[in-house]
């Protein structure tokens, strides 16, 4: 079985979305999930509602929300368009953004899980020994928080390569720009022509999900 | 506590119950056959909905209804959707669901014409700068896509590849014309009068694309799906589509 052109470059795309949008939730992930899992502060359940947000709305309304925000007309979107002429909305920076913002909350949760877990008199007797904040986050808190962001990682990759709703509505369906594994079943879905692509497109869709699951198992050991 | 455990209890213990009672509850939702399902193009959204609300007045029958790209509905249909009407902006779907048996009856019923929006200058003159975009329906399932590429072949328009995007039906291009992401988009004329900002618009000539002719296929013959195609062919209902932009063959 050879894979196609098209499928090829469905695969690279939605490899390309889900590897970025990870990377780049990433930071954000950790920054809120370290003051989550160790500080007080007021208004802290508010923003604990806010970042699960797009884990429980359709993910058609937080398509929405980015085309308000990012779109030509939103705030954001005339901001990039008025000083820089770029449109973010229907390319694949859009999808990117869709699948970073889809697969935050799943991110920080896994991250703020593995920080609250962390022996409060370790780093009590790090601050004891000298060590000032950013040493003890940078040897104690990431290191012993190592499983959690693993798991972020492969839970918020995983989510991109599924993610439809949010894409559709903001990114659009472009074939090579905005074209998801999803997106191309859901196109072929359609087509009369195209039943044996979407049974290949549902089996190579399979076969990443798995791959992404044993080889975050391996890793989280 | 104690509360809490109770209710537990009780919602473990009665598990079977609860569904049992949730099932009889929405089984009735479940039912189908007693509604009619009409399925249509959504380039007749705004209209349906008008003719749906008078027909439901006067004749005390409910309606329920799907829309969509033609081929996205002609494929629902094939994958048994319960539609009892399917009305086409084109014959293809049409001709493709009586290929596989699927159409009793089917109906000629009402035309449209396409426009050019969002451009000042005359169709001929026209140009896209680099950062504009061309929004287009997709040809592979919505008709006006295959009317559009048509149009934009005769009229020899020069749109780079990567600055057409392809939205799912007619209804789509539509609405993403009127949040100002698409710069351009050819769509029904019909359609324009439901546009809210006053867009610019040039009547694409009728003889560069083929005759776009809506038909109505009936799936399941009955006495209600009967009444209402025959509804949609009474002189009212022709007055309100011709109202909204659509032409009228007869």
């Amino acid at each position: 079985m050879t894979i196609s052109d098209y499928e090829i470059t469905v695969l690279l795309l939605s490899l390309k979305v889900a590897s970025i949008s990870s990377v780049i939730a990433f930071i954000p992930s950790l920054m809120i999930a370290y003051f989550l899992a160790r500080k007080n502060f007021i208004g802290k359940s508010f923003v604990d509602g806010i970042i699960h947000l797009p884990l429980v709305l359709p993910p058609v309304v937080i398509g929405f929300f980015l085309l308000i925000i990012f779109g030509k007309n939103g705030l954001v979107g005339d901001i990039f368009f008025s000083t820089f002429n770029i449109r973010i909305s229907f390319t694949w920076i859009a999808a990117v953004i869709a699948s970073a913002v889809m697969g935050f909350p799943l991110f920080v949760r896994s991250i703020r899980q593995s920080i609250s877990e962390i022996d409060s008199k370790i780093i009590e007797a790090a601050q004891t020994l000298g060590a000032n904040k950013l040493k003890i986050f940078k040897k104690i808190i990431i290191p012993l928080s190592k499983k959690g962001i693993i798991t972020g990682f492969i839970l918020s990759f995983s989510r991109s390569l599924g993610e439809f709703g949010a894409t559709i509505t903001f990114a659009g369906n472009i074939f090579g720009e905005t074209q998801t594994l999803p997106l191309a079943i859901y196109s072929s879905l359609q087509d009369p022509d195209a039943n044996l692509i979407v049974i290949r497109l549902v089996g190579i869709s399979i076969f990443i999900s798995l791959a992404a699951l044993m080889i975050s198992n391996r890793l989280s050991k | 506590m104690i509360i809490h455990n109770s209710l537990n209890s009780i919602i473990f213990k009665n598990y079977l119950k609860i569904i049992f009672v949730f099932f009889i509850l929405f089984s009735e939702a479940l039912k189908s056959g007693e509604n009619t399902y009409i399925g249509y193009a959504s380039s007749l959204h705004n209209v349906m909905k008008e003719i749906i609300k008078d027909y439901e007045k006067q004749s005390n029958v409910r309606l329920k209804f799907g829309m969509g790209a033609s081929g996205n509905i002609a494929q629902q249909i094939m994958r048994d959707a319960p539609f009892d009407i399917f009305i086409s902006a084109n014959k293809k779907w049409i001709n493709y669901l009586d290929k596989h048996h699927k159409i009793k009856e089917r109906h000629l019923w009402i035309s449209n014409s396409l426009s050019l929006i969002g451009s000042t200058k005359s169709i001929e003159n026209f140009t896209l700068n680099a950062n504009e975009r061309f929004c287009l329906a997709d040809p592979k399932i919505a008709p006006l896509g295959v009317y559009s590429l048509e149009a934009i072949n005769a009229l020899n328009l020069k749109i780079p590849e990567n600055q057409i995007i392809f939205l799912k039906d007619a209804a789509s291009v539509q609405y993403y014309f009127s949040i100002n992401e698409c710069d351009y988009t050819i769509t029904y004329s019909s359609n324009i009068l439901n546009l809210d900002k006053n867009a610019d618009a040039q009547n694409i000539p009728v003889n560069l694309y083929s005759n776009i002719s809506y038909e109505i296929g009936i799936l399941e013959l009955n006495k209600d799906t009967e009444n209402f195609v025959n509804y949609l062919q009474q002189p009212n209902v022709l007055r309100i589509l011709k109202n909204h932009g659509f032409i009228i063959d007869r």
